[in-house]
């Protein structure tokens, strides 16, 4: 982007669009309490708002805007087979919060959303609803944070702890949460629990800089981790997306290196590889999004909608870095 | 470029004055002021007037994405705390007749205060208070959002509207009306100017030259329009990291292909010189 000048901007969450069925429920409330100077405006639905034409992301995720609403239907998703399942036969994910923050250059979300501002469904007992119903006939393993950062919205909605909560009174449910986040201390003082992850991305911080913008540094995502370690969480530490960039194996060297020498390993519950992958249609959107994205503008190549790097690059990351984190970790604890 | 409506002369005629914008006569059909960066057209009053002469106007001056657009003209005011010649930044835009709604994406500070407009079909009094949901009402907004929308993004599109009265029913002589935007003129004039000039994404990749080197080669090559795509998407990852791509392109530029096998052969050497690291 040329000649955007910040100082024109509208701080984060400056407006806040909330559905006429959401503005009596209590997280509403709570929400809302914590952004005192926000603009409220009231609609009847959140697409109306988030599914406008023609939107552009790049100015949205500079000031994204709340909007909160309430999920009628689609409470729970069975899991993509672009994620992996950590072997778990029930694998599921839920979206309580739509969009991120956080503005990573690679992110898939750019593609699937038409816009970058951000809804939070605050009637996140339904999606427990339903959740118990499945929990009736089978045990589940549920990913809560795919397409957000729960972890770093905590300040704002304390869905995490919700979610701990609820993993507490189902013994046969199997939690992850996925973030990039520093922001453990939000969730120090809760018990851990067996059957809850709290799953890490990390990636070195000349990657962290140039295409994961506002997350925090490897340093502060170790701290978070050593502390989740103290505390006595399952930690899961995800490489994942590799990206094909110049000096790949000099960063992901570095990173898994670092990773391993500054947290304790014994309560690292497993480790999971992946490359960068997406969809064909959404990667069409994001590199139309981002047209000079260095990363977005490889020449992938694609199979079965699936875009990612050639085979041989691919098999070349991968076993480079397996072979890198398996210097520190069983191998029967790295999923690729 | 930034498109401004108004209904009516009298709400044009400040901002003709104020940004120095000459009549373009060759239009017969609307009244319609410019110069280098603004182009006015003045609709006529209601939802379906406004809403053809923003179509007539992005059309005519073939509106890019990057460009703005702005319906600007008097209110009526429903809520009290409003003061008479205060201007509005619409933030929701309610067309009273569909009971559709439409939202500017406010990314930029301004100086203005937001609210809600209600547009309407009729001349709003205060016997129909209870049924206005809009802080203020007018009779344009929601057709020129509409309108609009089809050529811009909801962040290139605003209704700026300034209350005239309180649904009273007093009715202001068109140099009452012009006196009344006189004023704020400057302000939104301003602002609309600051906000054009912040932000302007490029989306081109290739140079004049780099497009007629990329042009050559595809002629020269007989490549295909897949075998073609493949080169445009190689040479767009060799320029954006910041390589000399004509230089890379240069020793195929003289190469002329008489099969297709030959075509084929010179393509995969151009495409091994352009692969990543």
């Amino acid at each position: 982007m040329k000649d955007l000048r910040k100082d024109l901007v509208l701080s984060k969450f400056s407006h806040i669009y909330i559905e006429r069925d959401a503005k009596n429920h209590p997280n509403t409330r709570k929400i809302i309490s914590k952004f005192k100077d926000a603009t409220c405006i009231e609609i009847d639905h959140y697409k109306e708002v988030f599914c406008r034409g023609n939107q552009s992301i790049i100015l949205q995720k500079e000031s994204p805007k709340l909007i909160l609403a309430t999920k009628k239907d689609n409470f729970i998703y069975k899991g993509s087979e672009m994620c992996e399942d950590f072997g778990n036969l029930h694998f599921y994910y839920t979206s309580t919060i739509m969009n991120c923050f956080y503005n990573c250059e690679y992110c898939y979300l750019q593609g699937m959303y038409p816009s970058a501002n951000i809804v939070i469904f605050v009637n996140i007992e339904d999606i427990f609803r339903k959740v118990e119903e499945l929990l009736k006939s089978h045990s589940i393993y549920l990913c809560i944070s795919y397409e957000t950062d729960l972890l770093a919205f905590e300040g704002i909605t304390s869905f995490v702890s919700k979610w701990i909560d609820f993993a507490r009174k189902n013994d046969n449910l199997k939690i992850e949460l996925r973030t990039k986040s520093g922001n453990f201390k939000a969730i120090e003082n809760i018990k851990p629990l067996d059957n809850f992850i709290l799953a890490w991305t990390l990636s070195h911080d000349e990657i962290i800089k140039k295409y994961e913008i506002g997350t925090p540094s490897l340093e502060t995502r170790l701290k978070s981790i050593n502390n989740a370690i103290k505390k006595g969480w399952k930690i899961r530490i995800c490489f994942d997306p590799i990206l094909y960039i110049k000096d790949w194996k000099k960063y992901y060297g570095n990173c898994i290196e670092e990773t391993f020498k500054s947290i304790k390993l014994k309560n690292i519950y497993d480790v999971s590889i992946g490359v960068f992958r997406i969809s064909k249609d959404y990667l069409k959107r994001v590199q139309k999004i981002r047209p000079h994205s260095k990363i977005l503008a490889y020449p992938f190549e694609c199979q079965s909608g699936i875009c990612s790097y050639p085979k041989r690059y691919t098999k070349e990351m991968i076993e480079y870095v397996y072979n890198e984190v398996s210097k520190y970790i069983p191998e029967e604890k790295i999923y690729v | 470029m930034i498109y401004i409506t108004t209904a009516m002369y009298c709400e044009a005629k400040p901002f003709i004055k104020y940004l120095n914008l000459k009549r373009d006569n060759s239009i017969k059909k609307f009244q319609v002021f410019k110069n280098e960066q603004f182009v006015l057209i003045i609709s006529g009053t209601g939802v379906i007037s406004s809403s053809i002469a923003t179509t007539y106007l992005l059309t005519e001056f073939n509106s890019k994405p990057s460009d703005t657009f702005i319906n600007i003209g008097i209110c009526g005011g429903k809520n009290k705390g409003l003061d008479k010649g205060e201007v509005v930044l619409c933030n929701k835009i309610i067309h009273h007749d569909t009971k559709r709604t439409y939202y500017s994406d406010i990314i930029f500070k301004h100086p203005f205060r937001e609210g809600s407009l209600e547009t309407f079909s009729n001349v709003v009094n205060k016997d129909m208070f209870s049924t206005i949901k809009g802080d203020i009402v007018d009779m344009e907004g929601a057709g020129t959002f509409k309108a609009a929308s089809i050529f811009l993004p909801p962040h290139r599109i605003y209704c700026i509207k300034i209350v005239s009265d309180f649904l009273d029913s007093e009715s202001l002589t068109k140099e009452e009306i012009s006196k009344l935007l006189e004023n704020k003129v400057p302000l939104i004039s301003k602002w609309i100017k600051e906000i054009e000039d912040a932000y302007s994404l490029s989306y081109k990749i290739f140079t004049d030259e780099e497009e007629k080197v990329l042009e050559i080669v595809t002629k020269n090559l007989k490549l295909t329009i897949t075998m073609e795509y493949k080169l445009r998407e190689l040479a767009k990852y060799y320029k954006i990291h910041s390589k000399d791509l004509i230089e890379v392109i240069k020793p195929f530029l003289n190469i002329t292909s008489k099969t297709k096998k030959e075509g084929k052969d010179y393509f995969e050497r151009l495409k091994k010189r352009l692969s990543p690291f």
